[in-house]
């Protein structure tokens, strides 16, 4: 019972320290005064749809494997957090065998995805060249996340340990630059209605008196 | 490199930070704190394709930033050097903010092509503006940049012309004007009161390509626009927008706005300048916290809709050379206008061929964000038009079209450096030639011939 609690604190410190450090900055929030010549709602939904496809973007066309190889890990992460919140509950126990061994196969080569991307850190001159210390240490946290959550949906009697790992992966969290799980939904939100208010995106539009 | 500029008198790391703290909105921080240093943004950026090394990734110039700030960070200053704080070195703060000043004044053109290939969306060129903003307000400001604002200020224009000079000019173009059209009752009007459009310049038009302004002049004129100059304020550059001070680029804007309203216009129309219209119609309204009474507009919005409406007729057999058009990233990418010149040049030439990639995605020209006021970079400017002149040279066209005075400019510069062997020219000049003027209205060569000639 004690774990449970831990993770439910951790989690709440978590969204917590984020909305405290976001809150400085939403003070200096104002409306764009200046005339629209697209839509704002239209670029917003553009950005959190078409305009997450890789092929939109040369970064996607030119990176195509450490897109897939990021959007699996990625995938991996959201599942873990899924499975996080079954152990928290009965149910988790409830699932097939055959269905919890899949699932955890699924992770493990989510995980593998998130050390290759390690892997590429190191060999990348780019990446050595940009990265500082805690770039390798959150790939680790975080492989370790998904790695223990297959472990525990294969091997129950690991619950434990995946659990207290997850508490201390949302207590580092908001220190980390794994902060941007968060503010990836706030980055995506304000280029589209930026770039949607400017009639950018999703795409121009001629003769503005229109 | 280090910037020079003047002392930066009592800037420290701290209040470098605290600064920038203070400018930092939602969507800044978020930019502050989205990235992921993933680096798939290299080759947005037209300084990594003209040499790719890692400080040329874009991610590089915003962790510069970053990296100055997380000394002063709270959340991570226990461990500076593992969260990526900026080592010293041995070096004075005084030192380490001359360093970033040589990366954000030096290496990015703020043109946000890699914004748009971010797959979070970092806005790698505000994070570098807002830098130089506080930079700049402490004296370390390449002195090119700072004498450019400064003179606007000053003067009313970024080049000091004064204003008998500015009525010379015009003068001198209204002749010009009335000879070619065969009206002697045509004009250049001048502070007009009530007119309905005030038309603004950018100040090399005056000093160095008077053809351009006669060339707007002769379609406003077929148009039958109600239009006029200000004496007051007709330069409708704003380097404020690249030296990110903000209360001075402020300043400046409320001068055009101010006079706009004196002189009850209904419209502002900003010449072919990229960051003069990005400044004035979508920054503009924000730096001064209102919007406008009146409507902004880049007169390649007008010209377009002259000829959808059919007001200005064109004939592109005046234009027969193959050519193609440079977005000028203020217009395409900052500002959406990117069907308009496509409309009229599909009637203005013979020939149109497009660069790749071209529109939203063009390549910067390495012409923006101030460079070509500030000469300690000029080499580096030069090479990061690189990836520019490629696409030219594989355009295989004879003339090189753009909507931005600073692009000329650039375009100009790389036709020499890279022997590309084009014409450079304002969309305004190729509209004026291929023009199809009533019968009182002789055409005569304006715009692009004239220059040539
Ligand atoms: S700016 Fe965007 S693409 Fe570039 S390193 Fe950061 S997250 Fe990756
Ligand atoms: S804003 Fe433009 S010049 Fe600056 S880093 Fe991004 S792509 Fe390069």
């Amino acid at each position: 019972m004690v774990l449970p609690i831990l993770v439910a604190a951790a989690f709440l410190f978590s969204l917590t320290a984020l909305a405290v450090r976001l809150r400085p900055a939403l003070a200096l929030r104002k409306p764009d005064f200046s005339r629209p010549r697209g839509s704002a709602a239209a670029g917003v939904a553009y950005a959190y749809s078409i305009g997450m496809l890789p092929w939109t973007k040369q970064s996607g066309r030119e990176h195509a494997l450490a897109y897939v190889r990021g959007a699996l890990f990625h995938v991996g992460i959201f599942l873990s957090f899924a499975v996080l919140a079954l152990t928290l509950t009965p149910w988790l126990a409830g699932f097939p065998a055959g269905q919890r061994t899949g699932v955890a196969l699924f992770l493990a080569v989510t995980c593998l995805a998130g050390l290759l991307g390690l892997w590429d850190r190191f060999r990348q001159r780019n990446l050595r060249a940009l990265s500082v210390p805690e770039d390798y240490t959150a790939i680790v946290v975080v492989a370790a996340f998904v790695g223990l959550a297959a472990a525990a949906v294969r091997w129950p009697g690991l619950t434990g340990l995946f659990q207290a790992w997850s508490a201390w992966l949302l207590l580092y969290l908001p220190f980390s630059k794994l902060r941007h799980v968060w503010f990836f939904f706030f980055m995506r939100y304000f280029y589209g209605s930026h770039f949607g208010h400017r009639g950018v995106l999703p795409h121009p539009r001629m003769l503005e008196a229109r | 490199m280090s910037v020079q500029g003047l002392s930066p008198h009592g800037l420290n790391l701290k209040q470098f930070s605290q600064e920038f703290r203070a400018k930092t909105g939602p969507a800044l921080l978020s930019s502050l704190d989205a990235c992921v240093r993933c680096g798939v943004c290299a080759e947005s950026c037209h300084y990594y394709q003209a040499d790719p090394r890692p400080e040329h990734v874009p991610a590089y110039r915003a962790e510069a930033v970053r990296r100055i700030l997380r000394t002063q960070d709270p959340w991570t200053r226990w461990f500076p050097g593992w969260f990526g704080a900026e080592p010293r070195r041995g070096r004075s703060d005084e030192e380490m903010l001359r360093a970033l000043g040589d990366v954000i004044f030096g290496t990015c053109t703020q043109c946000r092509r890699c914004t748009l290939s971010c797959p979070m969306g970092v806005d790698t060129g505000t994070i570098v503006r807002t830098a130089r903003g506080v930079l700049a307000r402490h004296g370390l400001i390449p002195e090119g940049l700072k004498a450019t604002v400064d003179a606007h200020l000053k003067t009313g224009n970024n080049m000091a012309v004064s204003r008998e000079d500015f009525l010379d000019t015009l003068q001198w173009m209204e002749e010009q004007l009335q000879s070619d059209t065969g009206d002697p009752q045509a004009r250049i009007p001048v502070n007009k009161q009530g007119a309905r459009v005030l038309y603004t310049l950018n100040p090399r038009e005056v000093k160095y390509f008077p053809l351009t302004i006669l060339a707007a002049a002769k379609i406003l004129y077929a148009a039958q626009e109600d239009w006029t100059f200000s004496t007051e304020a007709w330069d409708g550059t704003n380097y404020g927008l690249f030296s990110g001070e903000d209360d001075k680029a402020a300043e400046i804007a409320r001068r055009l706005e101010a006079e706009a309203v004196r002189l009850g216009v209904q419209e502002v129309v900003m010449t072919e300048c990229g960051h003069g219209y990005r400044s004035f119609r979508w920054e503009g309204p924000n730096w001064l916290g209102h919007p406008y009474p009146f409507r902004v507009r880049s007169f390649v919005e007008l010209m377009a809709e002259y000829l959808d409406s059919g007001r200005i007729k064109l004939n592109p057999a005046a234009n027969s050379l193959p050519v193609t058009y440079h977005d000028p990233c203020n217009l395409a990418r900052n500002g959406g206008i990117i069907e308009e010149p496509r409309f009229l040049l599909s009637r203005a030439v013979r020939e149109f061929r497009e660069m790749t990639p071209n529109g939203k995605d063009n390549y910067c020209c390495g012409g923006g964000g101030g460079m070509l006021a500030m000469t300690e970079y000029s080499q580096r400017r030069l090479q990061a038009g690189q990836a520019k002149a490629r696409q030219i040279a594989a355009s295989g066209a004879r003339v090189v079209v753009t909507s931005c005075h600073n692009c000329v400019d650039q375009l100009n510069e790389l036709n020499r450096h890279y022997q590309l062997k084009v014409k450079v020219h304002n969309l305004c000049e190729i509209v004026a030639d291929a023009l199809v003027l009533a019968k009182a209205q002789r055409p005569a060569a304006s715009g692009a011939a004239a220059q040539d000639a």
